[in-house]
């Protein structure tokens, strides 16, 4: 505890200097007095008692000063001495202050931008308690490696009650809703209704998920027991805000979810998104009421209806592999009593956070960490601009410093003075790096594309974010301005204070390091500028792969008809009815209708295939192929060609014999070639009727443009149901979209004014969603590109500066003993080519081996290909022609005589 | 009447304060000079003690909490501060001179020669 004794003393000392400091100078006056005193009794001169006094006194000025470093807490006051000389010193070159805040805003913002996007997109906790507890679970076949995230009402109820590992489980299934001001079944009512988001919660959903509600309460377990009887809900703060107006009596209130009441018994804070990431959900309802928003009546009971995902938290002291063990026993516990449906079943658990995006989450944690280390390279391209732009300003500083080392300044107060200018400018670039980091937030939604759900990203740079750009400033400043500082403070006294060119000899020195880190530079940004090269061209390649199917002239949009309760028989007649109107519109060539657009978040899926003859496989094996319901003309509707067989027609209905068309993936994996499979019934097991093909269609791309062909099958949505769909409509030319779409509008609200409509998009909209990844990559990598060239160029040119000024007594002698314009031209420029030229080839050989790393993030274009990396080398050298041609020409301006007398 | 310069010990590290507490726990409050001047008094002048180095180990005293000041005037009414010991001080006395009570009796014995063998 002494320490803190001290350090408290010390602390104060630090407040109350000047104070102390009198008080100090007063005590030491009052000695000397009094020992003069003595000295005039003993019978001294005023002068001897005096000089006595002071002798035996020792230094005054040493005893202060010992006195003074014991005082305070000397540390900090340096620190502060050391700002406030480092803040005058950089107020006094406002040029180089300024260049170099800004080559560190430039390389620190694009770090902090990309780290602000991972953050928001998979870094970021949940905004609940204890976010690191949450479990998501998911099932998958024993034989293979897929998982999925859905279980049925039964499976989880089995699993919640018969785990020993989760304090509890909870459910919830997303939904869409109408929500509407009243009871909009009432005769003659057009409102049209909005769509909402919401989810279907067991009455256990906030506890487990952590969350407290800001008004009202939350489910209770009662009102999820019995179906259809607690028409409650919890509403989401957005939704509350901006629909009922924050309305602090909404407790207790009815609102119209599809068409029916629901009484609001509590709101959720802010910050609560729901239970996917990236979802913003409007409304939570309990899981009971499922039957009103469009689920079968068997939504409970039966086993092999997927809906519900599932979240827990662990008990605490169980690993998540105990608790994988734990649920892998119920699991097979529930294959024996349930073998149909749950044999061969295994259960796979992780962390909430790992399983954001699922199946993408890996790739976008990898592109995220390849992002980070190109920005970080851009970052290090910037600090060696600024420790060039240091290392030149300690050879014109080499004089003052040398004479503070001659008062008696240790060599590392100077380095720390030194270093500490260095770390104030990073911080200053860090701190405008900080608002380019803001508006890189908003380049980055702006790439996303329409999708008519509720995405909600928040990439504004939050506190964990500031802390580690903090953290990197500092590291930057450090890192730039340790060379120099160690470098100035080694200057050789006696030289520099007689002034003079002894600064010649450590110049070259100098100059070395700063050919070097040129050189650096270069190579640096051959590799980001390559990455560039390549994402560009594979966004490229992208935009020139056909998808399988026309945009040209296509307006698509989506309807949900469960929204507003429609039953089977009216959804029957709603689409074929809407098909036959809007074909009639002027202007449209064809309309179809599909469960989903292709490359556009596709994911349906039926199976096992068992081919006609063949006995169903064992439960949970076989084999699935992805699907889509889809109604007559979809195929002309998308110029998606029929290479044998015919379209489905109207007479395919419910009433006749069950057809299916497939793809040529789908016959060549199940019938070995197109022609065999045409005429072949197959069915799904079991217990499914058989279904004859009818027509085999012209491979494509169904979930994204970098898959393989695979099997896919189009169903007739006639024979099936289907309430959510997507419309389809050619249009005859591309000037008539806009009119198209709004005629479209028109006869569905002619049909239905309660139906809203949404995901309206025309033509090259279409393969927003398959763009994206490439479109952002392309983007990110040139902003890197750009500010890479322009770092290393800004550093060749202010080197190439400093070595046309450093020669010119030399560049005179040449001119004067009959040297040509051209040969000073050649003379420099050729000094730059040397660095520009090693680095490149540094650079080049980097790029050939590192881009493998790409490989799974390009399309169609090889990690080495040739054109990107002849296009970027042609590129570097131009640009770098020019940043030495500059001072060349200046260089050759000189007058020899000019040169000759300067020294 | 000071004796030859040459003769004088240095001051050993560490014994300044002992010194400065044993002189307070004597003499009572005292000013700084009145300490230094105690003190080159007691050691007859055979100590070697710049006066001014006296200032930094009050500091650090009172730092560590074994004395305490106070200004107040002087016998000639001069305003000086006055240096006086507390009880943790005299705590620290005792330890101290204990301590070195025991290393002078250490040393004393293998200075002396030895009253066993030849």
């Amino acid at each position: 505890m002494i320490w803190l004794r001290i350090f408290l003393h010390r602390l104060v000392g630090l407040f109350r200097k000047r104070a102390l400091e009198r008080e100090l100078d007063e005590e030491i006056r009052a000695h000397l007095e009094m020992q003069i005193e003595e000295n005039l009794a003993r019978g001294m001169s005023p002068e001897e008692a005096r000089f006595d006094a002071l002798r035996q006194f020792g230094g005054v000025d040493q005893v202060k000063e010992v006195y003074r470093q014991r005082r305070t807490l000397h540390v900090i006051e340096t620190i502060v001495q050391d700002l406030r000389f480092a803040t005058r010193m950089l107020a006094k070159q406002p040029g180089f202050t300024a260049i170099a805040v800004l080559a560190l805003a430039l390389g620190i913002g694009v770090n902090t931008a990309i780290l602000s996007a991972l953050n928001g997109f998979i870094l970021r906790p949940l905004p609940v308690e204890k976010p690191e507890e949450l479990v998501a679970t998911h099932w998958g076949r024993k034989m293979d490696e897929r998982v999925w995230g859905y279980f049925s009402y039964a499976n989880y109820v089995d699993l919640r009650e018969q785990n020993q590992s989760f304090t509890d489980l909870c459910a919830w299934w997303q939904t869409a809703a109408g929500i509407s001001s009243s009871d909009s079944r009432k005769a003659g009512d057009s409102e049209r209704a909005e769509v909402v988001w919401g989810e279907l919660v067991s009455a256990n959903y906030f506890d487990v998920m952590g969350v407290k509600p800001i008004l009202g309460r939350v489910f209770l377990p009662e009102e999820d027991r019995t179906p259809n009887t607690h028409a409650v809900v919890v509403l989401g703060y957005q939704l509350w805000k901006q629909r009922f107006n924050a309305d602090l009596a909404i407790v207790g209130k009815n609102i119209y979810l599809n068409g029916q009441p629901f009484t609001v018994i509590g709101v959720m804070p802010e910050s609560f998104l729901g239970s996917a990431f990236y979802l913003r959900q409007g409304f939570w309802v309990p899981s009971m009421m499922a039957q009103r928003f469009g689920r079968r009546a068997d939504w409970r009971t039966d086993r092999n209806y997927p809906s519900f995902y599932l979240y827990g938290r662990l008990k605490p002291g169980v690993t998540l592999a105990q608790a994988e063990a734990d649920l892998n026993l119920v699991a097979d516990n529930l294959a024996k009593l349930y073998p149909d449906i749950n044999a061969d079943t295994k259960i796979q658990l992780s962390r909430e956070l790992d399983s954001r995006y699922r199946n993408a989450t890996r790739m976008i944690k990898y592109s995220g960490m390849l992002a980070l280390c190109v920005s970080g390279l851009v970052l290090l391209l910037a600090c060696a601009n600024v420790a060039n732009l240091m290392l030149a300003r300690a050879v014109t500083r080499a004089k003052e410093i040398g004479i503070r080392l001659a008062i008696g300044a240790s060599r590392g107060r100077i380095v720390r003075q030194l270093l500490t200018e260095s770390v104030l400018l990073a911080l200053m670039g860090g701190a405008l790096g900080l608002a380019f980091a803001y508006r890189g937030a908003d380049v980055i939604r702006a790439t996303f594309p329409p999708v008519p759900y509720p995405i909600s990203f928040d990439f504004t740079p939050d506190g964990y974010v500031l802390k580690w750009m903090l953290v990197i400033s500092v590291l930057t400043g450090v890192i730039f301005g340790l060379a120099p500082a160690l470098l100035a403070a080694r200057t050789d006294l006696v030289a520099v204070i007689k002034g003079g060119s002894s600064g010649q000899s450590r110049g070259r020195q100098r100059w070395n390091l700063r050919g070097a880190l040129v050189v650096a530079q270069v190579t640096i940004s051959i590799i980001v500028l390559i990455c560039a090269g390549l994402f560009i061209r594979s966004l490229g390649k992208v935009r020139q792969t056909d998808p399988g199917f026309a945009t040209e002239n296509l307006i698509t949009m989506m309807l949900n008809l469960d929204l507003l309760a429609y039953d089977q028989e009216t959804t029957r007649r709603f689409y074929p009815e809407l098909q036959r109107r809007i074909e009639k519109q002027p202007g449209v060539r064809m309309a179809a209708l599909a469960s989903e657009l292709p490359l556009m978040d596709s994911r349906g899926s039926r199976g096992p295939i068992v081919k006609e003859g063949e006995a169903d496989p064992p439960p949970n094996q076989g084999t699935f192929s992805e699907c889509s319901l889809v109604t007559p003309k979809y195929f002309d509707t998308l110029r998606i060609e029929l290479v044998s067989g015919r379209d489905f027609t109207d007479r395919d209905n419910a009433d006749a014999p069950f057809v299916v068309i497939v793809n040529q993936a789908f016959a060549r994996r199940f019938y070995g070639s197109t022609e065999n499979a045409l005429g072949k019934r197959f069915r799904f097991s079991p217990g499914s009727p058989l279904m004859e093909i009818i027509g085999i269609a012209k491979d494509g791309y169904y979930r994204s443009l970098f898959e393989d062909h695979q099997p896919f099958m189009f169903l007739p949505v006639y024979q099936h149901s289907r309430a959510r769909m997507t419309l389809l409509v050619s249009a005859q030319s591309a000037g008539d979209l806009k009119v198209v779409a709004e005629s479209v509008r028109r006869e569905i609200s002619q049909l239905d004014a309660r139906l809203p409509v949404v995901g309206v998009m025309m033509a090259e909209e279409n393969l927003s969603l398959a763009y994206m990844g490439p479109r952002l990559a392309a983007g990110t990598a040139t902003i890197f590109g750009v500010l890479a060239l322009v770092l290393s160029m800004m550093g060749l040119y202010s080197v190439m500066t400093y070595a046309v000024s450093q020669r010119t007594h030399e560049i005179g002698i040449r001119m004067a003993l009959g040297a040509s314009l051209g040969d000073v031209l050649w003379l420099i420029v050729s000094q730059g080519l040397r660095m520009v030229l090693t680095g490149m080839a540094l650079g080049l050989v980097s790029a050939f081996a590192l881009t493998r790393l790409l490989s799974s993030l390009l399309l169609g274009v090889g990690t080495t290909d040739a054109v990107t990396f002849v296009g970027v080398a042609v590129l570097l050298i131009t640009v770098a022609l020019l940043a030495c041609l500059l001072p060349a020409r200046r260089a050759a301006r000189v007058d020899p005589l000019v040169a000759l007398r300067s020294e | 009447m000071s004796p030859n310069p040459e003769k004088r010990n240095e001051v050993l590290p560490g014994t300044l304060n002992l010194m400065v507490l044993k002189t307070l726990d004597t003499l009572g409050p005292l000013h700084g000079f009145g300490i230094a001047r105690r003190i080159e008094q007691i050691s007859e002048n055979l100590l070697q003690l710049n006066q001014g180095t006296i200032y930094p180990a009050l500091l650090h005293l009172e730092q560590m909490g074994w004395i305490r000041s106070k200004w107040g005037t002087s016998e000639n009414n001069r305003r000086a501060k006055y240096y006086s010991i507390t009880p943790a001080g005299r705590k620290q006395l005792a330890v101290e001179e204990e301590h070195w009570r025991r290393a002078a009796n250490i040393m004393t014995r293998f200075l002396e020669p030895s009253e066993e063998g030849t």
